[in-house]
């Protein structure tokens, strides 16, 4: 029976079939895989955005006073912030840990709007935590989440950027029926784009379950303000305060009413006895003094090995009773599958091993993003006449002028947001902005891409080397961050120093470079 | 059969062949057509409490919204494709309000 007769790959689509996904694969990637490249890069650094505070700003990273020394209690601690922020509006705190800094109290809520104070967990003196100070990583998260668009546009953007790349993949599987018998073959010579399209393929094929999981999540993250409200409409007739109760259970109105708290810490113990591998890195007081007063306390699985969020327990800050607890477990399928999201999409089950294996992961899906693009890009403006190809000549420089220009941005933010913190997000835009100008003057604009490794790799090994060299604080847990950065950038250098072949280059060249393009 | 269609299909590159209109009713019907499905799963499929099928009908719509929409794609011509799109919506508002509403 002939190939045509059969059908192409294991789902034996007809070459039509074949062509026909190919077009859509090719359309999706081409308008969107600049931004899919922005979402999936910027998404690999925000992994780490809540683990490199003490890192990105070293007045927040404590040291015991002597050897020996106990941290003081939540509850001495909580009395401190509330002698700095009052006491009248709800408090939301962050545990102390050696990766996030001191213990922060954060106030919300009233006529004073947000306030927010961090303090020392052993002394209990107030870290120069300035809260407005830009960060590196906070910046890169919102790029990733919102794309820097007003909210809730950006986060709904985003999750339609999801759904794209969902469809992407989709199309992708469909449009290399062979990809699985071509599953290790990697040409790293005659032509560029021959090891442009391994490359595309063998990341897409190893890497196409990471995708998909990243997209759909993304996708349902991004677009919950979207859908919710029509799931509301037909679960509980559009009644918002009845699902937020089924979810939450009951508020209660402050009633003005004093009464005596409970000692929070002895709430987290009696807690964490309760639930075992368990711990609480967080929590949020309501109605303090209050006889409504109530603390919801976050609890998180120790070392973080759930693939459900974790749960919520409402205690009465009077009595301990617990008021409600918000969980993802005990419910139906419907409920475990939406707590499985988040997990699944910070990476947040297994730890920081984990972290990095995601981290890995994202990086080698933006490369399969930015491949495909260029693919497509090269091979068109080869197919046309000499005079038509400027068109496509622009927008290959514009495609390696963003890529390259994000991931240098990316490396310089983090070095200015460290050292200089005030200029992190002007110093990000004028990177990204001068590698996009430097690629349209550049005459091999191939060749930017081994600059910006080694710009890339030096800013990075520079910034880790400065801080392990100028910091008058150091924890192990930062040391141990600037020695990872320090190895990434060495890495980014030395993948930067492999140069193609000889043979390769030769074939490469004519695509590079204007006045070699031979006439079609 | 368009000239990027007849192509073959091993290693050839061609210009995104998806006409404009098609693409716009894969985006809006595939749109409309995903957000019913939801609403529907959120109305029929059996649940723990009304928050477990409002979960449910969310996940369902976002996971089927790309196959709707590479579905509807798929149609032959720009009449085809709105077809695709509006008659399983008209199909399943209708299944979804007569639920909702009884």
């Amino acid at each position: 029976m002939s190939r045509r007769a059969r059908g192409l790959g294991p789902l034996r689509l007809t070459r039509e079939a074949v062509k026909r996904y190919f077009d859509i694969h090719s359309a999706i990637g081409v308008i969107g895989g600049l931004v899919f490249f922005v979402c999936s890069f910027s998404g690999a650094l925000a992994l780490f955005e809540r683990e490199l505070i003490a890192w990105e700003r070293p007045a927040v990273r404590y040291v015991a006073p002597s050897a020996g020394a106990e941290m003081l209690g939540a509850d001495a601690l909580l009395a401190r912030a509330h002698a700095h922020l009052g006491d009248e509006r709800d408090l939301f705190v962050t545990l102390p840990t050696p990766m996030n800094g001191g213990f922060l109290a954060r106030a919300f809520g009233g006529d004073r709007g947000r306030d927010e104070v961090m303090l020392h967990p052993y002394t209990g003196a107030l870290l120069p935590n300035d809260h407005d100070q830009a960060r590196a990583f906070a910046f890169l998260t919102h790029l990733h989440t919102d794309l820097h668009l007003p909210r809730p546009f950006g986060r709904y953007l985003v999750g339609l950027i999801g759904v794209f790349m969902m469809m992407a993949l989709i199309s992708g599987v469909m449009a290399h029926p062979q990809a699985l018998r071509n599953v290790f073959l990697m040409r790293w010579r005659p032509r560029l784009r021959l090891t442009l399209s391994d490359l595309h393929k063998q990341l897409g094929v190893w890497g196409l379950v990471f995708g998909w999981v990243m997209a759909a999540t993304g996708a349902v993250i991004g677009l919950l303000g979207i859908f919710a409200p029509i799931m509301v409409l037909s679960a509980f007739d559009g009644d918002v305060g009845k699902a937020t109760e089924a979810f939450s259970g009951p508020h209660a109105e402050k009633t003005g009413v004093h009464a005596a708290m409970l000692p929070v810490s002895s709430l987290i113990e009696t807690l964490e006895q309760r639930v075992p591998d368990t711990e609480v890195r967080s929590f949020l007081i309501s109605h303090w003094g209050d006889e409504t007063a109530e603390v919801a306390l976050n609890l998180t699985p120790t070392p973080y090995r759930a693939m459900v969020a974790g749960e919520t327990h409402r205690v009465s800050l009077v009595d301990g009773s617990t008021i409600h607890v918000s969980t993802f477990t005990t419910r139906g399928a419907g409920t475990r599958l939406f707590g499985t999201v988040q997990p699944l999409h910070y990476g947040l089950f297994g730890g920081r091993a984990l972290k990095l294996v995601y981290f890995v992961s994202g990086i080698l899906l933006s490369l399969m993003i930015a491949t495909g693009s260029l693919i497509w890009l090269e091979r068109r403006r080869a197919q046309q006449p000499v005079d038509a190809r400027d068109r496509y000549r622009g927008l290959e420089r514009l495609h390696v002028g963003v890529t390259v220009g994000i991931v240098l941005a990316s490396a310089v933010a983090i070095a200015v947001g460290r050292f200089a913190s005030a200029y992190t997000e002007p110093a990000f835009w004028l990177a990204w902005l001068g590698v996009i100008a430097v690629a349209y003057g550049m005459r091999d604009v191939y060749a930017l891409m081994r600059i910006g490794g080694w710009l890339t790799g030096g800013v990075l090994c520079a910034t880790a080397a400065g801080d392990l060299l100028l910091s008058s604080v150091q924890t192990p847990a930062t040391i141990q961050v600037s020695w990872v950065v320090l190895v990434i950038g060495f890495v980014i250098l030395g993948l930067s120093a492999i140069r193609p072949s000889g043979r390769a280059r030769s074939a490469a060249a004519p695509l590079r470079t204007a006045a070699a393009s031979p006439p079609p | 059969m368009t000239r990027a269609t007849a192509a073959p299909a091993s290693g050839a590159i061609a210009e995104p062949t998806a006409p404009p209109r098609r693409a716009a009713a894969a985006l809006i019907g595939g749109s409309l057509l995903s957000f019913v499905f939801g609403f529907c799963v959120t109305i029929y499929v059996p649940g723990a409490d009304g928050l477990d099928e409002a979960f449910l009908g969310g996940l369902s719509l976002v996971v089927i919204w790309p196959a709707v929409m590479l579905w509807i794609l798929f149609a032959h011509s720009t009449r085809q494709a709105w077809l695709r799109a509006l008659v399983p919506f008209v199909v399943l508002l209708t299944l979804g309000l007569i639920g909702f509403l009884t």
